[in-house]
């Protein structure tokens, strides 16, 4: 690709990503208040895009094998265990991460 | 100082992931004929993983411009959703909200809606603002690394993006601890779940996003015209 491409692909890609990002705030950040109902629409988002995620990063169970399966519930089993213990995220991450990066080996 | 002590800290999630895939990035775009420069560009003005990774792909097969813009769009769409829990948290950070919005990511996200760790000398804002830049860091060293190194990988990583799926389920699992309303969990977990089914894995999200806002408006609604639960 000419540099001239690149240039447009990137700048071009570059203020999508960002308009996507800022439409909100344009839509709704403007006036002083912000509507009654997108304020409590932005209250009860994340928990509902944090579910996504969740099943986003899942999304393979639909495709692979019984066995890599068996791993990857295995390690959110142990992830959930451990933060429903020590309520602390950076252990629990490290923990989850550690077992399923050994599972994935053996 | 301690705010950016603070943030690493609890960016340190983010790090190894973004660190981790950054390096893949970087590796595709070495593959496609792409040195560091181009690699940094991408995370340092684009800044988003799955488009980007697209993109490296893109440009080894030399694809026309339409449809790598397409691409952006689909990818991105779902970041719509994301700026509407914090549209009054960033006003309040003056000069600093367009980086803020420009930076919001999946991970980041995540990061917000977790419990922030502020008070004693460190501002929610400043905390935030801190996170945003480490993460952005993470990301550009990861995709410089991957540019320069190639396919020379030291130690086999195989796993470590694992972080972010943990990370997001420590998440869902604070805020199932911090309320005792669950609609909105229930039905971001219900209408993933069934356009996963419906949609096959790769166009799911942004459907299942779709489903839930309608969802929740009508909640929303529900509870502005006085039934109040």
């Amino acid at each position: 690709m000419s540099v001239e491409t690149l240039f447009v692909v990137f700048a071009g890609a570059a203020l999508i990503t960002f308009g996507l990002r800022a439409l909100p705030f344009v839509l709704f950040g403007r006036s002083k208040e912000v509507p009654a109902v997108v304020r409590r629409l932005g209250d009860l988002l994340p928990f509902a895009v944090i579910a996504a995620l969740v099943v986003y990063c899942l999304k393979d169970l639909t495709t692979n094998g019984l066995a890599m399966n068996l791993k990857t519930l295995l390690a959110v089993a142990v992830v959930s265990g451990m933060h429903l213990w020590k309520k602390n995220t950076i252990l629990s991450v490290a923990v989850g991460t550690v077992c399923y990066m050994l599972l994935l080996r053996i | 100082m301690k705010t950016f002590k603070t943030a690493f800290l609890h960016t340190l999630p983010i790090m190894f992931s973004y660190v981790f895939l950054g390096t893949a990035f970087g590796i595709m775009m070495h593959d496609a004929g792409y040195g560091a420069g181009w690699s940094a560009a991408a995370s340092i003005f684009i800044y988003t993983g799955a488009f980007q990774m697209a993109l490296a792909g893109f440009l080894k097969a030399g694809a026309a411009i339409p449809s790598i813009l397409i691409t952006a769009f689909a990818l991105g769409s779902r970041h719509v959703f994301y700026g509407i829990s914090f549209i009054e948290d960033f006003k309040r950070m003056g000069k600093r909200m367009l980086y803020m919005i420009f930076s919001l990511t999946d991970e980041t996200y995540a990061l917000y809606c977790a419990p922030a760790p502020v008070g004693e000398g460190v501002s929610l804002e400043d905390y935030r603002f801190a996170s945003a830049i480490l993460c952005q860091l993470y990301w550009v060293a990861g995709s410089v690394l991957g540019a320069v190194i190639g396919n020379v990988v030291p130690f086999d990583f195989t796993g470590i993006d694992f972080t972010m799926t943990a990370l997001f389920v420590t998440v869902f699992i604070d805020q199932w601890r911090n309320t005792k309303d669950h609609r909105a969990a229930l039905t971001g977990l219900g209408a993933s779940v069934l356009c996963l089914l419906l949609f096959g894995k790769s166009n799911f999200i942004l459907p299942a996003l779709l489903i839930a806002s309608v969802v929740l408006v009508a909640i929303a609604r529900k509870e502005e015209n006085g039934d109040v639960r």
